[in-house]
């Protein structure tokens, strides 16, 4: 590990009552056990989804609904005051992109946040639009979550200690 | 048969006879001696390290290892090398490969010793991702070969 990640992984351990307890008892291998068999959900920023990845989720019923509601948006007449009204030209040509293998950004905090609106707003299913969503997520381990690669009991040890020994955490 | 090679051992010496404990990662020198090969090994080059240990907790220790590391002493009139640190792993002499003892259970492990300086403190580097508990011991027994 480099020494920003041991310094990240030192804030994680000190952050955690658990890894704080084993640290201060000198259990370097539990702390490393503990940590490798944990998970967090990522977001892929770069995960895309096309028309055909919609139904591949939702079925071609729900698919279908979910896309014409979409296009429905676009053709709306909104009042000036609609919060959503910008959104009707952009997602209008982003919906263009579906049928093409480039798809739309789902793993793009933007998109997502517009999908939540539109979801809101009942302009699409609220489950369905979670779904999709999930598409761009996966579950790793932490140490692939904080992007380490990997942890080791030596890194820990430079984590949690000095090297007089002095407790770090 | 005469003349072939065989071992010639000499007198055991305690390096260390009841040593503090020491955490994943940290250096310990066994302070209690020295070693000279001169005048503790009768000018034997080569020596057998023996390691007594035990852990409070012993988890994944297996085939993890304790470092044994020398601080070679008065090698340019009473100059000594620098002391081995956690950071500094300088002389390397060989490691002791840890079993899946039991919590609290000695451990006796050896390693050989080869081409050993002249004279030397000794040190030990934890590398098993657990606490070494205090009393642990070190001993040297002197090691060479001689004809039949």
């Amino acid at each position: 590990m480099t020494p920003a990640q041991i310094n990240e992984l030192r804030s994680y351990i000190s952050s955690d009552a658990t890894l704080k307890a084993m640290a201060t008892a000198g259990q370097d291998n539990d702390i490393v056990e503990e940590i490798i068999g944990r998970t967090e959900t990522v977001i892929d920023p770069k995960a895309m989804i096309g028309s055909r990845g919609i139904v591949a989720i939702l079925d071609v019923v729900d698919g279908e609904a979910f896309i014409k509601a979409m296009e429905d948006f676009t053709d709306a007449v909104l009042e000036e005051s609609n919060p959503m009204k910008p959104y009707q030209a952009g997602v209008k040509r982003q919906l263009a992109w579906l049928d093409r293998d480039a798809g739309l950004e789902i793993g793009n905090a933007r998109t997502r946040a517009m999908l939540d609106a539109f979801a809101g707003m009942g302009i699409v299913n609220a489950s369905h639009a979670g779904l999709i969503k999930a598409s761009a997520e996966k579950t790793v381990s932490v140490p692939e979550a904080k992007g380490w690669g990997g942890v080791s009991h030596m890194d820990v040890a430079k984590a949690v200690r000095d090297s007089a020994g002095n407790l770090l955490v | 048969m005469a003349n072939e090679a065989i071992y010639a051992w000499g007198t055991e010496k305690s390096l260390e006879a009841n040593g503090a404990s020491f955490a994943n990662g940290a250096m310990v020198q066994a302070n209690d001696s020295s070693y000279s090969t001169a005048s503790d090994g009768s000018n034997f080059p080569d020596a057998r390290f023996v390691l007594k240990l035990q852990f409070s907790t012993v988890t994944s220790i297996e085939n993890k290892v304790i470092g044994l590391y020398a601080r070679p002493l008065n090698i340019d009139g009473a100059n000594n090398a620098p002391a081995p640190t956690a950071t500094y792993l300088e002389k390397f002499i060989g490691s002791f490969v840890l079993q899946a003892s039991s919590a609290s259970t000695d451990q006796y492990l050896m390693l050989i010793g080869y081409d050993l300086p002249r004279e030397a403190e000794y040190y030990l580097l934890n590398n098993s991702g657990q606490t070494v508990a205090a009393g642990w011991t070190l001993k040297v027994t002197p090691r060479t070969y001689k004809p039949a």
